[in-house]
């Protein structure tokens, strides 16, 4: 360390006179030497000597006199809230720094825990809103199915009827026929398909199908006139069910709805413009 | 002879509170004072105190034997101060200009200030202002140790004592404080005559 840097550690020392013998006769060696020290340090001797004049302003004889009194009613106070009941927040953390480590860990440990589940159930688990995507996916081919499985039923209903309706109207009294009308049997049919009517009606109603509906509602008319039938010699009957279907149109509204189902299962196989054509032509 | 104080303790200890009350009376002053001396406001001087007090009669009782009851107030006091000035933003400060002839004629003997006129009066309170700015620039710690020097005359060992520091941490915190002192007062350094000599 050089004389300089030495000299100036002593500052504070020798400034307050706290220098021992030694020091002392080293720093003002020193001093009388080098200028630049003792320039350094008369400009903080003289600081100091300006700090000097700085008045601690005194509060008084009455400020004195009163401040027992005054520490005495403090120290009440401060007995008086040190004695009041403690509140939750307080006995909650006086309660938590005297529970033992391993509460702490079993704590920590078991918060983990349940974020961790958490966490899975929020990345893994189906949401509510895939949830309820998934049910209305699942209503909706449920009510396509129902839909294709009532068509289906209808049509085979109208297969059912267009077979008894072709037997009434290709029959004819004046001709000897092995396979002429048998009428019970056909009668028996008739009332099955009636009853049947009644449910199919309500069901293509729901399914919004107004034009089997009315088809299903012209051909249960029919049907029922042919339940109603006494006997095959009732020749004036049977020609009413003939006109009943001509004045109907009910064989032409069958074949449309047979071409109509099969344009349709044909497009499904073959989605082609054709097809659309045809549907147009229709 | 005034008691000791370690008999003053032991009287409180047994439950006689006129030793705490003797105690206080004895400390009062000085805790005030450093406690003023760093924080330059008088309440909370005043407050200060009164805190280091109560601290004192909550833990008289396990109070070492062998430690001095001054250091240990200074220590609570000083603490307790830049405790106070840390809490409070830097602009909520107070600067410690308190004077008015009333002060500048209770001044104690021996600060060399003679107040003769009104103008002097002036002056005398412009550099009180200065002063008092120049000691609220200086940081906390080194305030601490500047005051309890300077305006308390504890020893450079009592003080690293009070503040749990090297007597080379205090020589460095004193030689900064002064530095910076100086710089502030430079103004009044030019042309005040107040040169230094080593003797």
């Amino acid at each position: 360390m050089s004389d300089c840097k030495k000299c100036r550690v002593m500052f504070a020392e020798a400034l307050y006179e706290e220098l021992n013998a030694e020091q002392k006769l080293f720093f003002k060696d020193h001093l009388l030497l080098c200028k630049k020290c003792r320039t350094k340090f008369e400009k903080m001797a003289s600081t100091l000597k300006i700090m000097n004049q700085r008045i601690r302003p005194e509060p008084g004889e009455a400020f004195w006199n009163g401040y027992q009194i005054r520490l005495a009613k403090r120290i009440k106070e401060e007995e008086i809230l040190g004695a009041k009941p403690e509140s939750w927040v307080r006995t909650f953390i006086r309660t938590l720094s005297s529970a033992p480590r391993w509460s702490y860990l079993t704590t920590a440990a078991l918060v983990l825990v349940f974020i961790g589940i958490f966490i899975g159930r929020m990345v893994f688990s189906p949401s509510v809103s895939e949830l309820q995507q998934g049910q209305q996916i699942s209503s909706i081919t449920s009510q396509a199915e129902s839909r294709i499985e009532l068509v289906n039923r209808t049509h085979n209903y109208i297969n059912r009827s267009k077979l008894i309706l072709l037997a009434m109207i290709n029959f004819d009294p004046e001709t000897e026929d092995p396979y002429a009308l048998d009428l019970p049997y056909q009668k028996q049919i008739s009332r099955e398909l009636v009853q049947e009517a009644s449910f199919l009606k309500g069901e293509l109603a729901d399914s919004d199908q107004r034009r089997l509906q009315n088809l299903i509602a012209d051909l249960e008319v029919i049907l029922l006139q042919i339940a109603n039938l006494e006997s095959e010699h009732d020749f004036e009957a049977i020609e009413l069910v003939k006109d009943g279907v001509e004045s109907r149109g009910v064989l032409l509204k069958i074949s449309l709805t047979d071409i109509r189902q099969f344009i349709k299962k044909r497009s499904k196989t073959e989605p082609d413009a054709k097809v659309s054509h045809e549907l147009r032509i229709i | 002879m005034p008691e000791n104080e370690q008999a003053l303790v032991d009287r409180f200890c047994s439950g006689d509170s006129s030793a705490f009350q003797e105690l206080v009376e004895r400390h009062k002053k000085k805790v005030y004072y450093v406690a003023y001396d760093i924080t330059g406001d008088h309440h909370e001087a005043e407050d200060i105190s009164q805190e280091v007090f109560i601290k004192m009669f909550r833990s008289l009782k396990t109070f070492r034997r062998d430690a001095k009851m001054s250091s240990w107030l200074y220590q609570i006091a000083v603490n307790t101060s830049i405790d106070s000035l840390r809490r409070k933003s830097p602009k909520r400060q107070k600067l410690m200009v308190r004077l008015d002839k009333t002060s500048i004629k209770e001044n104690p003997p021996g600060s060399g200030i003679t107040v003769v006129d009104p103008e002097q009066s002036a002056e005398a309170s412009i550099l009180q202002s200065h002063i008092s700015q120049a000691l609220q620039r200086v940081s906390p710690r080194e305030r601490s140790v500047f005051v309890m020097r300077h305006y308390n005359d504890l020893k450079m060992t009592e003080i690293a004592e009070i503040l749990n520091v090297s007597v080379g941490t205090v020589k460095s915190l004193l030689f900064r404080a002064i530095k910076k002192l100086r710089k502030e007062l430079s103004f009044y350094l030019g042309n005040s005559g107040l040169e230094a000599t080593y003797e």
